[in-house]
């Protein structure tokens, strides 16, 4: 489907007419395309279709039958306006760093992933010390689905710290959270903190653990309450750890 | 095909499509496959030509075009279109009109 909606997508790219007749247009080509996709294999049902703006030159012809000038016209009108609306918009820097270029975005008009490299990546998926993008992977990386050392996104995969509606990393702040640390509405951590917390250390509301703070209230002792919870299962962990999650229950909301 | 033969067909389709829905309700993809088989390939329409036509027959009124979801089938639904009364009538005009003009050209060419 992915395939007949982005040819489909070319062909009315290429096609200058109002809005109504465009959706005539998509809707009786998808549909057409489904139906000849059940019995042929769609690649062979593209490729016999051709060139999707030549598709779009008979669709024209037909709409502005005898209409051949302002046909033309409108022609000339659309190629000058495709310069500027090209399928894939590509900015690489000139300057690099170890060969790879400082900034590199990427972005493609149809759905088709486009992969920019660089220190700084934009793309639909990019790699880069600081990624942005549907996909991004780097040392920074911020977008829907977030793979880095610090990943921020809708689903984050952080090795050291991860934040998004699920958050998975050494240290996890999100919706669901998953992690050595994990700290959110609903988590599961070596230290588990939040609403719903299932871990060595637990503290929330619904906890469970082997070592357990239920909080129905946050009182001035809970903090300290909680730092002694985390040493007593972890007597290893240096101060700053114990003292970064115990801060943070303080801003626990009570049951 | 040379752009006389284009234009003669330009000149026909409508009748063709009508013709063909005046039997039975038809989508887009059996309407081009049925004008293929039944022309042996001489009607072998491409869909930038096909639809327009249909768009033109249905804001005149002659066609009308539904989705239905068949039951059976996985996919979306099919854009059926059916042949309306106006169009029916239209029909037999553009037949009559269609044989006068035949009868003429044979006139004309048998001389």
């Amino acid at each position: 489907m992915k395939k007949i909606n982005r040819y489909v997508n070319e062909v009315l790219s290429c096609i200058i007419a109002d809005s109504k007749t465009k959706e005539r247009i998509r809707k009786d080509l998808v549909s057409q395309l489904s139906e000849a996709a059940h019995t042929e294999d769609i690649d062979s049902v593209l490729a016999r279709m051709g060139d999707p703006k030549e598709v779009a030159r008979e669709f024209m012809d037909s709409i502005y039958e005898n209409k051949g000038e302002l046909l033309n016209e409108l022609l000339s009108d659309i190629s000058e306006h495709m310069k500027y609306l090209k399928p894939t918009y590509e900015y690489k820097s000139k300057t690099t760093i170890f060969g790879i270029p400082l900034v590199h975005i990427k972005l493609n008009r149809y759905g088709r992933p486009a992969v920019a490299k660089g220190i700084i990546a934009i793309g639909t998926v990019s790699l880069g010390v600081i990624s942005l993008g549907i996909m991004p992977i780097g040392i920074i990386s911020v977008g829907f689905m977030a793979f880095g050392i610090f990943a921020l996104g809708a689903m984050a995969l952080g090795l050291l710290l991860a934040l998004g509606g699920l958050a998975v990393g050494a240290v996890a702040f999100g919706g669901v959270a998953m992690g050595l640390g994990a700290i959110g509405g609903v988590c599961l951590g070596k230290i588990a903190i939040g609403g719903v917390a299932s871990g060595t250390v637990a503290i929330g509301n619904e906890i469970d653990g082997e070592y357990m703070l239920r909080i129905s209230q946050v009182t001035p002792e809970t903090s300290a309450q909680a730092a002694a919870l985390i040493r007593a299962a972890f007597p290893e962990l240096p101060d700053w750890i114990v003292d970064l999650f115990s801060g943070i229950v303080r801003y626990l909301p009570g049951s | 095909m040379t752009e006389v033969s284009k234009q003669l067909k330009k000149g026909v389709i409508e009748i063709l499509i009508l013709s063909l829905l005046s039997e039975e309700k038809m989508y887009g993809y059996q309407l081009i496959q049925e004008l293929d088989t039944r022309s042996n390939g001489v009607f072998r329409m491409k869909e930038g030509t096909l639809y327009p036509v249909l768009y033109r027959l249905e804001d005149s009124g002659y066609i009308e075009s539904f989705w239905e979801q068949e039951p059976d089938r996985r996919s979306i639904p099919r854009k059926y279109y059916m042949i309306t009364d106006e169009g029916t009538k239209a029909l037999g005009n553009m037949k009559q009109e269609l044989e006068t003009l035949i009868y003429a050209i044979r006139l004309v060419l048998d001389q």
